[in-house]
């Protein structure tokens, strides 16, 4: 389980991600390949940014961007539900989300992810799999997966930010 | 406009892994991080997207694989294998650093969408000076390469370097253009970056040098450089940091210190001007092919453009070079620059074949 891993650098921006906002993830999760919505999502999320003081906003960047991304959500949700006169895929998807088959939804969605994952994973060069691996499914520290891999710290920091980086690109060209 | 689709694949790559990027900065930012963190989300939507969906993206990694199937051993495994077959010609230097050169082929491997795999790369001992390895890009192109002390070069288009790594120094001289350099702390051996104005030292940080027409501007982004005059220019074993042979009259030695967030210019003449600069992040934003202009000549706008182009845009008559604009443009989309000016009620801009004309109207 998550929660009984020693809370590594690796696992504390997404502690912070899960805790702030399960709606957000979700929303995400979902558009992770497919940016539709994900654009207007952001562009609403970039305009009330900009209103905000920048003393105030870099004083907690993550939880400023957070929040206000849960709310523009939670906004989105509520003006589907207001006019539900056209059919929408996406609307059909939304009311599921309230209904009772919610959490099975969110569930099939969860595994569908983690499946699209687990294949572009495997197109990655052997080196990025292996420090993932380690330090995403094995919960290592940088320094123990150096240690592991014979890398460098530096080096396992430039995998992960590379690897991901490479899995965005996958998931968005393999839908 | 229509950017081929390699192109806008190596552009979404790029924007990926800026947000990677930053996903991992802002687990142990400093408030310094936290401002750049700022600035970037408010530079674009786009960026508040990648970097929301690649935050989502990392926590669902921790899910990834579940049901372990992938061994750690067997991937060690072929991650060592990989190593041996790729021919690359090794550095006299880098011979005496086996141990050295065995990690940058396997980082090479690695390292992926940007990080240019070393033996793809214009890859030899230039004749002058020996042991020197260059790299270039062509116009438009752009790479990113590690050397094998593990500092990263950015090479912006139309740029090339020398690299020469030895014991005591690692010595670059930059050729043509400009590279940006993340070089790795080791101050057993100082990092040494010439142009024929200026050397510039860094132990482990992060600078820009451009090398322009009139001279050469140094950019710090993090830590401290020391930018000597090439008269001033300390020898580092009869190489790179020479001064350039043929100045009769030797100039006064002149060394500056530059810290983050400051900029060097340098004339040919050797006179140095140092400013601090607000958006030092600007300097490097080619990286990600966006041009940045604040109260700029359109002579240094459409100049900074035809570096990326093959086909220029030239500007005719007087009064055109001298107009004032801001803005915030992509490298690759020359036309968004052009429909600003054809905005401009000033201006006629015209297509005469491939090359295209700014005059007033």
């Amino acid at each position: 389980m998550i929660s009984e891993r020693p809370e590594t650098a690796s696992t504390l921006a997404g502690t912070a991600f899960r805790d702030h906002a399960v709606d957000l993830q979700r929303f995400l999760a979902r558009r992770v390949a497919h940016a539709q919505d994900a654009d207007d999502l952001a562009q609403e999320v970039f305009a009330r940014l900009l209103r905000v003081r920048d003393a105030d906003l870099v004083r907690n960047p993550l939880s400023y961007l957070l929040g206000i991304a849960t709310h523009v959500v939670r906004e989105f949700r509520q003006r589907k539900q207001h006019d539900r006169v056209l059919y929408d895929s996406e609307l059909a998807e939304d009311l599921c989300d309230h209904s009772d088959e919610a959490a099975a939804q969110g569930m099939a969605e969860q595994i569908e992810l983690r499946q699209r994952l687990d294949r572009a994973l495997q197109q990655l060069p052997p080196a990025h799999q292996l420090v993932l691996l380690l330090v995403k499914r094995d919960g290592l520290s940088y320094t123990e997966a150096a240690s592991a891999a014979g890398l460098s710290v530096h080096t396992i920091e430039k995998y992960v930010v590379e690897a991901r980086a490479r899995l965005r690109v996958l998931l968005a060209e393999t839908p | 406009m229509a950017m081929s689709d390699s192109k806008t694949r190596e552009l979404e790559a790029l924007y990926a892994v800026q947000a990677s990027g930053w996903v991992e900065t802002m687990r142990h930012a400093s408030p310094g991080d936290e401002m750049r963190f700022v600035a970037w989300l408010k530079e674009s939507p786009r960026n508040v997207r990648d970097f929301l969906l690649m935050l989502s993206l990392d926590c669902a990694l921790e899910r990834v694989d579940a049901e372990r199937l992938h061994s750690i051993e067997a991937l060690i495994r072929k991650v060592d294998q990989r190593v041996t077959p790729l021919t690359l010609r090794p550095a006299p230097a880098a011979a005496a650093a086996a141990g050295r050169s065995r990690r940058l082929r396997r980082a090479a491997l690695a390292a992926g969408v940007l990080v240019a795999a070393v033996g793809a790369l214009f890859w030899y001992a230039h004749p002058g000076f020996l042991g020197f390895h260059e790299f270039e890009t062509a116009t438009g192109e752009q790479r990113t390469f590690e050397l094998e002390d593990g500092s990263v070069v950015s090479l912006n288009t139309h740029s090339r370097v020398a690299v020469r790594l030895t014991a005591h120094a690692r010595e670059v001289r930059l050729l043509r253009g400009e590279a940006l350099f993340h070089v790795a702390h080791d101050p057993s051996r100082p990092f040494l970056v010439s142009t024929e104005d200026a050397v510039v030292q860094a132990v482990g940080t992060q600078f820009d040098v451009y090398r322009r027409d009139d001279g050469t501007v140094v950019a710090v982004l993090e830590g401290r450089v020391n930018v000597t005059t090439a008269a001033a220019a300390p020898a580092a074993s009869g190489s790179a940091a020479a001064p350039v042979a043929g100045r009769e009259q030797p100039r006064a030695a002149a060394v500056r210190s530059l810290g983050a967030s400051q900029e060097a210019q340098v004339s040919h003449e050797g006179s140095v001007s140092i400013r601090e600069v607000n958006n030092v992040s600007d300097t490097v934003a080619w990286r990600e092919r966006r041009l940045i202009f604040r109260d700029q000549t359109l002579g240094q706008i459409v100049g900074e453009f035809n570096r990326y182009r093959t086909q220029p845009i030239r500007l005719e008559g007087n009064g055109v070079s001298e107009r004032i604009y801001t803005g915030v443009f992509d490298a690759d989309d020359a036309n968004s620059l052009l429909q600003v000016l054809a905005r401009d009620p000033a201006l006629a801009v015209e297509r005469e074949g491939e090359a295209t004309l700014v005059r007033l109207r």
